[in-house]
């Protein structure tokens, strides 16, 4: 059964795909949220298929993992003023130390236009049997041109449900965009986040 | 009355497909996108374009094109002494995730033509 899983996962990560940049596009990226500390790096194979690896610590149960990750644009909306994107997302690798598999399935959905953006995401991972929700809802107070360092206002809010547990967390988030940088950093008292990624 | 109806849309539909006010070199195509809203997406476009058999890199030095996220417009000076493909161009922009809707060149210096792109079926 578990190898049936880890084979439909394999097969469904090569149907995967999540920040889909450009053609031959790589990308480096780094996220340090309360439940993950999360290093990746991947190739843009196609305008549709992103492939990379990650290595992960789950903060929960301070294990860490190493993984393929592979992430599909299932459907993109192009229009004047507004693009909007499907995205589905598989990881699956091995624990570092005790060699056991896991992986990891989402869906990704967002829209935005050059004020507003909103994005949903919900993940399940096998390695603690919990199930992620996110949304963000972002706005930037000044649209700015291609030159420009843009400086956009997420409210991030994210639904943790694992071991019979429901972590809830609400988080404002700064980010900053400057050609092909991207710095995000959040924080509520009690926690905080980071990204910080690249593509080139 | 239908012939009636017919010519008030045929009217409108003229006024809505106007072009827009556009200055367009001889020696540079503009390239007219769609879903180009964020500019760390459209970086791709400029990585892509900036390695065009015939773009002409004197014009824009480092960064090859000029991108207008406002009106979704993308210029390309072009080297007139290469062979000038647009094909490769709007596969490019494709390649970066965007839909093309229109080219528009002005090699004669005093007529701006416009072709439209069909959408491409990926």
């Amino acid at each position: 059964m578990k190898k049936s899983i880890i084979l439909l996962t394999i097969f469904l990560s090569f149907l995967q795909a999540h920040p889909i940049v450009f053609k031959g596009g790589k990308v480096i990226w780094l996220i340090d949220s309360p439940n993950i500390t999360d290093i990746r790096f991947g190739k843009t194979f196609t305008k549709k298929f992103y492939s990379g690896i990650r290595v992960f610590n789950d903060k929960s149960s301070d294990q860490s993992y190493i993984a393929s990750n592979n992430n599909l644009l299932i459907k993109r909306w192009n229009h004047s003023s507004y693009q909007a994107n499907i995205y589905s997302l598989s990881s699956v690798g091995l624990n570092i130390d005790s060699e056991k598999s896991m992986y990891n399935i989402g869906l990704h959905a967002d829209w935005e236009n050059r004020r507003f953006m909103v994005m949903h995401m919900i993940e399940y991972s096998s390695f603690n049997e919990s199930t992620k929700n996110s949304i963000r809802l972002a706005f930037t107070p000044k649209i700015t041109d291609y030159k420009g360092t843009a400086v956009w206002l997420i409210a991030q809010y994210s639904n943790h449900s694992f071991d019979d547990k429901n972590n809830e967390i609400l988080m404002p988030v700064i980010r900053i965009l400057k050609r092909n940088y991207l710095l995000e950093f959040g924080g509520n008292g009690k926690e905080t986040f980071l990204t910080l990624m690249t593509h080139f | 009355m239908k012939k009636n109806l017919l010519i008030l849309i045929l009217f409108f539909s003229s006024l809505f497909s106007q072009d827009i006010n556009l200055e367009v070199e001889k020696d540079e195509l503009v390239v007219e996108v769609s879903g180009m809203v964020c500019a760390m997406c459209a970086y791709g476009i400029q990585e892509g374009l900036s390695e065009l058999s015939f773009l002409n890199q004197k014009v824009y030095k480092d960064d090859g094109i000029n991108i207008d996220l406002d009106t979704q417009m993308i210029y390309i000076p072009i080297d007139l002494s290469k062979k000038i493909d647009e094909w490769e161009a709007i596969q490019i922009i494709n390649d970066a995730g965007y839909d093309t809707v229109a080219i528009y060149t002005n090699f004669e210096g005093n007529k701006i033509e416009k072709k439209n792109i069909p959408k491409l079926v990926s």
